[in-house]
Protein backbone atom coordinates (compact mmCIF):
# COMPACT_ATOMS: atom_id res chain seq x y z
CA UNK A 1 0.00 0.00 0.00
CA UNK A 2 1.10 3.50 -0.76
CA UNK A 3 0.52 6.31 0.93
CA UNK A 4 -0.30 10.07 0.37
CA UNK A 5 3.15 10.79 1.66
CA UNK A 6 4.92 8.34 -0.58
CA UNK A 7 2.68 9.78 -3.45
CA UNK A 8 4.45 13.18 -3.07
CA UNK A 9 7.69 12.13 -2.99
CA UNK A 10 7.38 10.26 -6.42
CA UNK A 11 5.66 13.41 -7.66
CA UNK A 12 8.50 15.54 -6.63
CA UNK A 13 11.16 13.13 -8.41
CA UNK A 14 9.07 13.35 -11.12
CA UNK A 15 9.33 17.02 -10.85
CA UNK A 16 13.21 16.50 -11.78
CA UNK A 17 12.97 19.60 -14.05
CA UNK A 18 13.91 22.35 -11.56
CA UNK A 19 10.09 22.61 -10.70
CA UNK A 20 9.94 20.87 -7.14
CA UNK A 21 10.05 24.22 -4.46
CA UNK A 22 13.25 25.26 -4.34
CA UNK A 23 14.66 24.37 -7.88
CA UNK A 24 16.61 27.23 -10.05
CA UNK A 25 17.33 27.09 -13.15
CA UNK A 26 18.41 29.65 -15.96
CA UNK A 27 16.58 30.17 -18.91
CA UNK A 28 18.14 31.62 -21.49
CA UNK A 29 18.52 32.65 -25.11
CA UNK A 30 16.58 35.17 -27.40
CA UNK A 31 13.38 36.60 -26.44
CA UNK A 32 11.43 34.12 -28.03
CA UNK A 33 13.00 30.88 -26.56
CA UNK A 34 12.74 32.56 -23.34
CA UNK A 35 9.02 32.93 -23.46
CA UNK A 36 8.59 30.13 -24.73
CA UNK A 37 10.82 28.46 -21.58
CA UNK A 38 8.83 30.13 -19.37
CA UNK A 39 5.49 28.81 -20.58
CA UNK A 40 7.18 24.98 -20.73
CA UNK A 41 8.00 25.94 -17.29
CA UNK A 42 4.08 26.92 -16.71
CA UNK A 43 3.10 23.76 -18.48
CA UNK A 44 4.65 21.74 -16.38
CA UNK A 45 3.96 22.75 -13.17
CA UNK A 46 0.94 21.09 -12.09
CA UNK A 47 0.77 21.27 -8.45
CA UNK A 48 0.11 25.31 -7.22
CA UNK A 49 3.00 27.21 -7.02
CA UNK A 50 4.46 30.17 -8.07
CA UNK A 51 6.83 30.71 -10.92
CA UNK A 52 9.34 33.25 -9.97
CA UNK A 53 11.65 35.15 -12.81
CA UNK A 54 14.41 37.62 -12.26
CA UNK A 55 16.11 39.52 -14.76
CA UNK A 56 19.83 40.31 -14.84
CA UNK A 57 18.50 44.15 -13.86
CA UNK A 58 16.53 42.80 -10.72
CA UNK A 59 13.33 42.78 -12.08
CA UNK A 60 11.20 40.24 -10.79
CA UNK A 61 7.86 38.57 -12.35
CA UNK A 62 6.20 35.88 -9.77
CA UNK A 63 3.70 34.29 -11.88
CA UNK A 64 0.89 31.91 -9.75
CA UNK A 65 0.42 28.45 -11.51
CA UNK A 66 -1.74 25.94 -10.75
CA UNK A 67 -2.94 22.78 -13.19
CA UNK A 68 -0.59 24.15 -15.94
CA UNK A 69 -2.71 27.30 -16.03
CA UNK A 70 -1.28 30.61 -15.36
CA UNK A 71 -3.37 32.09 -12.84
CA UNK A 72 -1.95 35.30 -12.08
CA UNK A 73 0.93 37.46 -11.98
CA UNK A 74 2.84 40.42 -10.56
CA UNK A 75 6.18 42.28 -10.31
CA UNK A 76 6.42 45.26 -12.89
CA UNK A 77 4.19 46.97 -11.25
CA UNK A 78 2.24 49.13 -14.18
CA UNK A 79 4.86 48.02 -16.81
CA UNK A 80 2.07 46.51 -18.82
CA UNK A 81 -1.43 48.42 -17.52
CA UNK A 82 -4.30 46.04 -17.01
CA UNK A 83 -2.37 42.60 -16.47
CA UNK A 84 -1.39 42.41 -12.55
CA UNK A 85 -4.08 41.72 -10.02
CA UNK A 86 -6.05 40.37 -13.11
CA UNK A 87 -7.60 37.09 -13.50
CA UNK A 88 -6.08 35.87 -16.80
CA UNK A 89 -8.61 33.03 -18.00
CA UNK A 90 -10.17 35.88 -20.60
CA UNK A 91 -9.16 35.52 -24.37
CA UNK A 92 -8.53 39.03 -24.74
CA UNK A 93 -5.47 38.72 -22.15
CA UNK A 94 -3.26 36.69 -24.44
CA UNK A 95 -1.70 39.57 -26.23
CA UNK A 96 -1.24 41.91 -22.95
CA UNK A 97 0.13 39.18 -21.35
CA UNK A 98 3.14 38.88 -24.20
CA UNK A 99 3.74 42.53 -23.49
CA UNK A 100 4.09 41.86 -20.19
CA UNK A 101 6.47 39.38 -20.27
CA UNK A 102 8.25 41.20 -23.12
CA UNK A 103 9.13 44.15 -20.79
CA UNK A 104 10.60 40.83 -18.79
CA UNK A 105 12.80 39.84 -21.37
CA UNK A 106 13.23 42.24 -23.79
CA UNK A 107 16.60 42.57 -23.04
CA UNK A 108 18.11 39.20 -23.62
CA UNK A 109 19.54 38.87 -20.57
CA UNK A 110 19.10 35.40 -18.98
CA UNK A 111 16.75 34.97 -16.48
CA UNK A 112 17.08 33.37 -13.18
CA UNK A 113 14.10 31.03 -12.57
CA UNK A 114 13.07 29.79 -8.81
CA UNK A 115 9.74 27.84 -8.45
CA UNK A 116 8.47 27.90 -4.86
CA UNK A 117 5.32 27.18 -2.99
CA UNK A 118 2.03 29.26 -3.42
CA UNK A 119 1.58 31.41 -0.55
CA UNK A 120 -1.70 31.81 -1.16
CA UNK A 121 -5.02 29.91 -2.25
CA UNK A 122 -6.37 29.45 -5.93
CA UNK A 123 -10.05 30.48 -5.89
CA UNK A 124 -12.37 28.07 -7.34
CA UNK A 125 -13.10 30.75 -10.09
CA UNK A 126 -9.62 31.56 -11.21
CA UNK A 127 -9.02 28.95 -14.08
CA UNK A 128 -6.31 31.32 -15.63
CA UNK A 129 -5.18 30.59 -18.65
CA UNK A 130 -3.29 27.70 -20.07
CA UNK A 131 0.43 27.39 -21.10
CA UNK A 132 -0.74 25.76 -24.34
CA UNK A 133 -3.39 28.32 -25.02
CA UNK A 134 -0.97 31.24 -24.65
CA UNK A 135 1.71 29.46 -26.72
CA UNK A 136 -1.10 28.98 -29.54
CA UNK A 137 -1.70 32.47 -29.05
CA UNK A 138 1.70 33.53 -29.60
CA UNK A 139 2.82 31.35 -32.32
CA UNK A 140 5.29 29.71 -29.62
CA UNK A 141 4.07 25.89 -29.82
CA UNK A 142 5.32 23.52 -27.36
CA UNK A 143 6.41 20.12 -27.77
CA UNK A 144 3.98 17.30 -26.70
CA UNK A 145 3.53 16.76 -22.84
CA UNK A 146 5.96 13.67 -22.52
CA UNK A 147 5.71 13.78 -18.05
CA UNK A 148 1.98 13.86 -18.14
CA UNK A 149 1.17 9.81 -18.03
CA UNK A 150 -1.69 8.35 -16.71
CA UNK A 151 -0.34 7.58 -13.46
CA UNK A 152 0.95 10.87 -13.17
CA UNK A 153 -2.19 12.55 -13.88
CA UNK A 154 -4.56 10.04 -11.51
CA UNK A 155 -1.56 10.63 -8.95
CA UNK A 156 -1.54 14.40 -8.92
CA UNK A 157 -5.70 14.39 -8.45
CA UNK A 158 -4.89 12.52 -5.60
CA UNK A 159 -2.15 14.70 -4.38
CA UNK A 160 -4.39 17.66 -4.98
CA UNK A 161 -7.46 16.58 -3.23
CA UNK A 162 -5.74 15.76 0.11
CA UNK A 163 -7.37 14.70 3.11
CA UNK A 164 -10.92 14.93 1.08
CA UNK A 165 -9.97 11.66 -0.40
CA UNK A 166 -11.44 8.78 2.31
CA UNK A 167 -9.90 5.88 0.37
CA UNK A 168 -8.27 5.38 -3.05
CA UNK A 169 -7.19 2.41 -5.53
CA UNK A 170 -6.05 2.72 -9.10
CA UNK A 171 -5.06 0.36 -11.83
CA UNK A 172 -2.34 1.19 -14.10
CA UNK A 173 0.96 0.93 -15.25
CA UNK A 174 1.44 1.04 -11.29
CA UNK A 175 -1.47 -0.06 -9.53
CA UNK A 176 -1.60 1.78 -6.38
CA UNK A 177 -4.38 2.33 -3.31
CA UNK A 178 -4.01 4.33 -0.20
CA UNK A 179 -6.36 6.00 2.38
CA UNK A 180 -8.70 4.54 4.73
CA UNK A 181 -8.40 0.34 5.07
CA UNK A 182 -11.63 -0.37 5.39
CA UNK A 183 -13.03 2.18 2.69
CA UNK A 184 -10.08 0.64 0.88
CA UNK A 185 -11.77 -2.67 0.73
CA UNK A 186 -15.10 -1.62 -0.27
CA UNK A 187 -13.13 -0.62 -3.43
CA UNK A 188 -11.37 -3.46 -4.17
CA UNK A 189 -15.37 -4.80 -5.11
CA UNK A 190 -14.97 -1.72 -7.83
CA UNK A 191 -14.19 -3.01 -11.31
CA UNK A 192 -11.39 -1.24 -12.92
CA UNK A 193 -9.56 -1.12 -16.27
CA UNK A 194 -10.52 -0.55 -20.02
CA UNK A 195 -13.55 -2.41 -19.43
CA UNK A 196 -14.90 -0.75 -16.07
CA UNK A 197 -18.93 0.09 -16.73
CA UNK A 198 -18.34 2.95 -14.61
CA UNK A 199 -16.65 4.98 -17.42
CA UNK A 200 -17.68 5.72 -20.86
CA UNK A 201 -15.60 2.85 -23.46
CA UNK A 202 -12.78 4.04 -24.62
CA UNK A 203 -13.07 7.78 -23.49
CA UNK A 204 -10.19 9.67 -21.92
CA UNK A 205 -9.94 12.03 -20.05
CA UNK A 206 -13.31 10.73 -18.57
CA UNK A 207 -14.62 10.52 -14.73
CA UNK A 208 -17.66 9.95 -13.21
CA UNK A 209 -18.71 10.83 -9.75
CA UNK A 210 -21.32 8.48 -8.37
CA UNK A 211 -23.41 9.75 -4.61
CA UNK A 212 -24.46 6.49 -2.96
CA UNK A 213 -28.07 6.39 -1.84
CA UNK A 214 -27.21 7.17 1.73
CA UNK A 215 -25.98 10.63 0.77
CA UNK A 216 -22.83 10.60 2.87
CA UNK A 217 -20.30 9.07 -0.06
CA UNK A 218 -19.48 9.56 -3.54
CA UNK A 219 -17.42 7.11 -5.38
CA UNK A 220 -15.42 8.72 -8.22
CA UNK A 221 -13.59 6.62 -11.00
CA UNK A 222 -11.48 8.24 -13.48
CA UNK A 223 -9.44 7.30 -16.84
CA UNK A 224 -6.30 8.79 -17.84
CA UNK A 225 -4.86 7.22 -20.82
CA UNK A 226 -4.33 3.42 -19.39
CA UNK A 227 -5.11 4.41 -15.82
CA UNK A 228 -8.47 4.17 -14.11
CA UNK A 229 -8.93 4.97 -10.75
CA UNK A 230 -11.81 4.99 -7.91
CA UNK A 231 -11.45 7.11 -4.84
CA UNK A 232 -13.97 7.67 -2.30
CA UNK A 233 -15.09 10.88 -1.29
CA UNK A 234 -17.53 12.65 1.13
CA UNK A 235 -20.42 13.39 -0.91
CA UNK A 236 -20.20 16.98 -0.54
CA UNK A 237 -16.73 16.89 -1.89
CA UNK A 238 -17.67 15.48 -5.25
CA UNK A 239 -17.89 18.76 -6.43
CA UNK A 240 -14.47 19.68 -5.55
CA UNK A 241 -13.21 16.83 -7.35
CA UNK A 242 -14.96 16.93 -10.52
CA UNK A 243 -13.32 20.72 -10.66
CA UNK A 244 -10.11 19.64 -10.23
CA UNK A 245 -10.21 16.95 -12.84
CA UNK A 246 -11.30 20.04 -14.95
CA UNK A 247 -8.33 21.84 -14.10
CA UNK A 248 -5.91 19.11 -14.81
CA UNK A 249 -7.46 17.89 -18.09
CA UNK A 250 -9.18 21.13 -19.34
CA UNK B 1 -47.48 20.45 -16.14
CA UNK B 2 -46.79 17.68 -17.52
CA UNK B 3 -43.31 15.99 -17.25
CA UNK B 4 -42.33 17.59 -21.02
CA UNK B 5 -43.00 20.88 -19.48
CA UNK B 6 -40.96 20.09 -16.77
CA UNK B 7 -37.99 18.71 -19.03
CA UNK B 8 -38.76 21.98 -21.45
CA UNK B 9 -38.47 24.36 -18.88
CA UNK B 10 -35.01 23.01 -17.02
CA UNK B 11 -33.20 23.25 -20.49
CA UNK B 12 -34.61 26.84 -21.37
CA UNK B 13 -33.55 27.93 -17.65
CA UNK B 14 -30.45 26.03 -18.72
CA UNK B 15 -29.29 26.35 -21.64
CA UNK B 16 -25.96 24.32 -21.32
CA UNK B 17 -28.30 21.99 -20.92
CA UNK B 18 -28.65 19.96 -24.93
CA UNK B 19 -30.76 17.33 -24.13
CA UNK B 20 -32.96 16.41 -20.96
CA UNK B 21 -34.88 12.74 -20.81
CA UNK B 22 -36.62 10.74 -18.00
CA UNK B 23 -36.31 7.53 -18.20
CA UNK B 24 -37.18 3.75 -16.62
CA UNK B 25 -33.89 2.72 -15.92
CA UNK B 26 -34.60 -0.88 -15.20
CA UNK B 27 -36.44 -1.23 -18.90
CA UNK B 28 -34.46 0.55 -20.57
CA UNK B 29 -37.31 2.82 -21.46
CA UNK B 30 -37.01 6.93 -22.46
CA UNK B 31 -40.17 8.26 -20.79
CA UNK B 32 -40.29 11.65 -22.18
CA UNK B 33 -37.01 14.08 -24.00
CA UNK B 34 -36.66 17.47 -24.75
CA UNK B 35 -33.59 18.39 -26.87
CA UNK B 36 -32.95 21.04 -29.61
CA UNK B 37 -32.34 18.64 -32.26
CA UNK B 38 -34.41 15.10 -32.13
CA UNK B 39 -31.07 12.81 -31.34
CA UNK B 40 -31.34 9.02 -32.66
CA UNK B 41 -32.63 6.24 -30.63
CA UNK B 42 -29.17 4.97 -30.19
CA UNK B 43 -28.26 7.83 -28.38
CA UNK B 44 -30.79 7.80 -25.85
CA UNK B 45 -31.22 3.60 -25.36
CA UNK B 46 -27.09 4.49 -24.72
CA UNK B 47 -28.14 7.24 -21.75
CA UNK B 48 -30.36 4.48 -20.55
CA UNK B 49 -28.13 1.99 -19.83
CA UNK B 50 -25.43 5.13 -18.40
CA UNK B 51 -28.24 5.66 -15.69
CA UNK B 52 -28.22 2.24 -15.13
CA UNK B 53 -25.03 1.66 -14.78
CA UNK B 54 -24.27 4.56 -12.72
CA UNK B 55 -27.58 4.93 -10.76
CA UNK B 56 -27.21 1.00 -10.22
CA UNK B 57 -24.39 -0.81 -10.85
CA UNK B 58 -21.24 -1.58 -9.14
CA UNK B 59 -20.80 1.24 -6.92
CA UNK B 60 -23.87 0.52 -5.26
CA UNK B 61 -27.35 2.36 -5.16
CA UNK B 62 -27.12 6.33 -6.11
CA UNK B 63 -29.36 8.97 -6.26
CA UNK B 64 -26.82 11.10 -8.17
CA UNK B 65 -24.23 10.35 -10.79
CA UNK B 66 -22.16 13.33 -13.07
CA UNK B 67 -19.98 12.25 -15.67
CA UNK B 68 -17.28 14.45 -17.17
CA UNK B 69 -16.00 13.56 -20.69
CA UNK B 70 -13.99 16.15 -23.42
CA UNK B 71 -17.59 16.33 -25.35
CA UNK B 72 -20.08 16.57 -22.73
CA UNK B 73 -21.01 16.17 -19.21
CA UNK B 74 -23.89 14.30 -18.18
CA UNK B 75 -25.90 14.12 -14.77
CA UNK B 76 -28.18 11.44 -13.92
CA UNK B 77 -30.34 12.21 -10.94
CA UNK B 78 -32.91 9.23 -9.58
CA UNK B 79 -36.21 10.73 -9.43
CA UNK B 80 -37.24 9.29 -5.61
CA UNK B 81 -35.35 7.07 -3.34
CA UNK B 82 -35.52 3.37 -4.83
CA UNK B 83 -36.97 4.43 -7.77
CA UNK B 84 -36.06 3.29 -11.15
CA UNK B 85 -37.11 6.42 -13.27
CA UNK B 86 -34.02 9.45 -13.29
CA UNK B 87 -33.71 12.56 -14.89
CA UNK B 88 -30.52 12.37 -17.71
CA UNK B 89 -29.28 15.95 -18.88
CA UNK B 90 -26.77 16.08 -21.44
CA UNK B 91 -24.63 19.25 -21.39
CA UNK B 92 -21.34 20.90 -22.58
CA UNK B 93 -18.39 19.92 -21.27
CA UNK B 94 -17.83 23.08 -19.50
CA UNK B 95 -21.43 23.14 -17.68
CA UNK B 96 -21.72 24.46 -14.01
CA UNK B 97 -22.06 21.18 -12.57
CA UNK B 98 -23.12 22.13 -9.15
CA UNK B 99 -26.11 24.05 -10.61
CA UNK B 100 -27.37 21.91 -13.05
CA UNK B 101 -27.17 19.14 -10.55
CA UNK B 102 -29.35 21.67 -8.02
CA UNK B 103 -31.75 22.41 -10.55
CA UNK B 104 -31.89 18.45 -11.63
CA UNK B 105 -33.14 17.68 -8.14
CA UNK B 106 -36.12 20.19 -7.92
CA UNK B 107 -37.06 18.88 -11.33
CA UNK B 108 -36.77 15.22 -10.42
CA UNK B 109 -38.59 16.50 -7.05
CA UNK B 110 -41.43 18.17 -9.26
CA UNK B 111 -41.69 15.31 -11.73
CA UNK B 112 -42.12 12.87 -8.75
CA UNK B 113 -44.44 15.28 -7.47
CA UNK B 114 -46.79 15.56 -10.42
CA UNK B 115 -47.02 12.04 -10.62
CA UNK B 116 -44.98 11.22 -13.21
Amino acid sequence: MTDKTTLDQKLERLSASGLAPGGAHTLSGNADDILRRILRQIDDIVLPRSLRLESAGRRVVTCDVTARRLVRVAGLGGAVAGVEGQTLGDDTMHEPLRAYFEALVASGAPLQATVTELDRAVEAGEMGVSARALADAWGLPLEPRALLTGDRLIETLVNGLGDAVLAWRSDGATPQSGGSDELAQDLTALPLGPDTPLLPPGISPAMTAITLADGEVAICTARAADTTLALSVKAAAANDVLRLWRQLTG
Amino acid sequence: MDVTSHLDALRRTHPGVETAAFVDFQSGTVLCSSTAIAPPQEFLDALCTTATDMLSGPAGAAQHAMMLTPTDAVVLQRATAGASEALCLVCAPDSDLETISTAARQTAAEISGSGA
